[in-house]
């Protein structure tokens, strides 16, 4: 293709992607003709860099006028056909238009009109005249491809250039990476302490919730001892005949009895005000983790940023060095060609000398463009911004120990275990997974066959074996607070005495083994 | 120039984009015959199709 060819072809690009659109297939030829035809092969187009007719737009042309096509002969030297659905026309008829368009072209009224703007017109009817073209795409030139890189840098005034252009972009970037490090590491800093601050809090809430608890079941333990006494007050009291000792006991069981409720639902809610805290305090730890790794990742990208603004550095160095030899050669070489013309003796030394500078310039210069053997593109990668939100876990994760990195249920036993999975009836098999809101910490040991439904809490040094089941709200904590909560089962193929229904008949002791 | 309202095309942002222009002019300037057609795909022929 010849440049004027392709300055042609890109007069009539628009035109090329505009007929595409419309349904033609269109041909481009490295001579810069074109021919486009509908899928239908009703409708045409031939362009062609010649102003005059070609001999297949002549062609095209005698074609239309014998089958009935409409035939446009446009001012840019584009011909149309367009062949209607009715197309008829009569073999008389056609040959008086072939007459009158050969007389159109003959006459040079063709090309005139077409050089003041006019569209020859020829109508399946036999009508033949001209119109005013309408207007043209805007032509479009062809795309041409990104060049990298530079020309080869061939004096010191080039090298020196590139030197000195390295070095400040050097510069302005070290400028803007700092004021971004200073941003981003800020607001990771700043958010990793608001979160370490809700991690404390939901922790303080826990031990909190746990001291509620103790106490308010040493409340209800006392309340309900004085209720008994009061009921053994009071059927003492009725046997001697004391009735009145007898209503006042009966009064008191009653208000003792109220009392021991109100304190039972204290410990209730305290135990799943705890469950709550320590369920928040490893959604804050995990965000904490997260936050952690943010700041180190801010960290290490400002490394990698300093680390390729250091190299760009190095880079205008050495170009600067270059830069040195080559203007000591071309000194040189100003002075030997003064020298020669002089007659000067020994003046090819001085060329010598120019030309090891000169080799030394363009090692260095070698040496300076492999600087740029990495990717220019993005040297330093991308890394989430620390502004972006990471998902928030909504449950413990299974096996998780507050306070106990990793837990006993460590996450090589439970790696697979997703909170996702959990469902309400919840079961625990020797080396399964937990369900539900149940929490598994420190030292508990759940083994086969066990079964935990609900909200069960297990805490410190548990241990339930074979068969166990405990249902409801089941909480089990160790050392000093374990205990089993309302309504909680346990029950044991082998131990079948022990199942109760109590909660605080059955509290365990800090060695607590089923 | 006759209008389409029966030839189904590729949506036209897709037909003669950047990537189709290119690879026209690569395939010209190394003297080939391009066709950009409706379904948005550029085909290279290598010899001067019969017209």
């Amino acid at each position: 293709m010849t440049d004027d060819a392709e300055t042609f072809i890109e007069s009539k690009l628009g035109r090329v992607v505009e007929m595409a659109r419309m349904g033609y297939g269109v041909s481009v030829h490295p001579d810069g003709s074109i021919s486009a035809d509908r899928a239908d092969h009703r409708a045409k187009v031939l362009i062609d860099p010649d102003p005059a007719l070609s001999e297949q737009q002549m062609l095209l042309i005698d074609q239309g006028i014998g089958e009935g096509a409409l035939i446009r002969v446009h001012s840019d030297g584009r011909l149309e056909y367009f062949l209607p659905l009715d197309s008829r026309q009569s073999g008389e008829q056609a040959a008086q238009m072939r007459v009158a368009v050969k007389q159109e072209i003959d006459s040079g009224r063709l090309q005139e009109e077409m050089r003041n703007g006019h569209t020859l017109s020829v109508e399946p009817d036999g009508t033949i005249g001209y119109e005013t073209s309408g207007p043209t795409p805007t032509p479009i030139e062809f795309p041409e491809d990104v060049q990298w890189g530079h020309e080869a840098l061939l004096t010191a005034d080039q090298l020196a250039a590139e030197a000195h252009a390295l070095e400040i972009g050097a510069s302005a970037a070290r400028g803007l990476a700092r004021d971004e490090y200073e941003t981003d590491l800020g607001m990771a800093a700043m958010q990793r302490d608001a979160v370490a601050r809700e991690h404390a809090a939901a922790d303080a809430r826990a031990l909190d919730a746990d001291r509620q608890v103790a106490e308010k079941q040493g409340v209800a333990r006392e309340l309900k001892n004085q209720r008994q006494q009061a009921e053994r007050d009071a059927t003492v009291a009725r046997n001697t005949g004391d009735t009145a000792m007898a209503e006042e006991r009966a009064e008191d069981w009653a208000r003792l009895n109220i009392e021991a409720r109100v304190a039972d639902q204290q410990a209730v809610g305290a135990q799943s005000a705890a469950a709550d805290a320590r369920v928040q305090a490893a959604n804050a730890k995990a965000r904490l983790e997260q936050r952690d790794a943010d700041i180190a990742t801010v960290h290490a990208r400002s490394e990698r940023q300093e680390r390729a603004f250091d190299e760009q550095e190095d880079q205008a160095r050495v170009y600067r060095q270059a830069a040195d030899e080559m203007r000591e050669a071309e000194r040189l070489d100003e002075a030997y060609t003064d020298l020669e013309a002089r007659g000067v003796a020994d003046a090819d030394r001085v060329k010598e000398a120019a030309a090891a500078h000169r080799a030394r310039a363009e090692e260095l210069r070698t040496t300076a463009e492999e600087f740029d053997a990495v990717d220019p593109i993005d040297p330093i990668g991308s890394v989430p911004s620390p502004m972006v939100e990471p998902a928030q876990p909504t449950l413990a994760p299974p096996g998780w120990a507050p306070g106990t990195p990793g837990g006993f249920f460590g996450a090589d036993e439970f790696s697979d275990a997703v909170p996702a999975a959990l469902s309400d009836e919840v079961t625990f098999v020797a080396e399964e997974t937990t369900q539900d809101l149940a929490l598994i910490e420190d030292s508990a040991v759940i083994d086969d066959s066990a079964v935990i439904e609900d909200s069960a809490v297990i805490e410190d040094s548990a241990v339930i074996d074979d068969f166990s089941v405990i249902d409801d709200v089941a909480m089990i904590e160790m050392p000093d607070a374990a205990f089993l909560a309302d309504e909680a089962t346990i029950a044991y193929t082998d131990r079948a005495d022990q199942q109760t229904d109590d909660p605080y008949e059955a509290e365990v002791p800090d060695t607590f083994e089923v | 120039m006759a209008g389409n309202d029966h030839i189904p095309t590729a949506p036209t942002d897709v037909i003669g984009d950047d990537g189709d222009l290119r690879r026209m002019r690569d395939a010209l300037r190394a003297g080939k015959n391009v066709t950009l057609a409706p379904d948005g795909a550029v085909y290279i022929s290598p010899t001067r199709p019969t017209r």
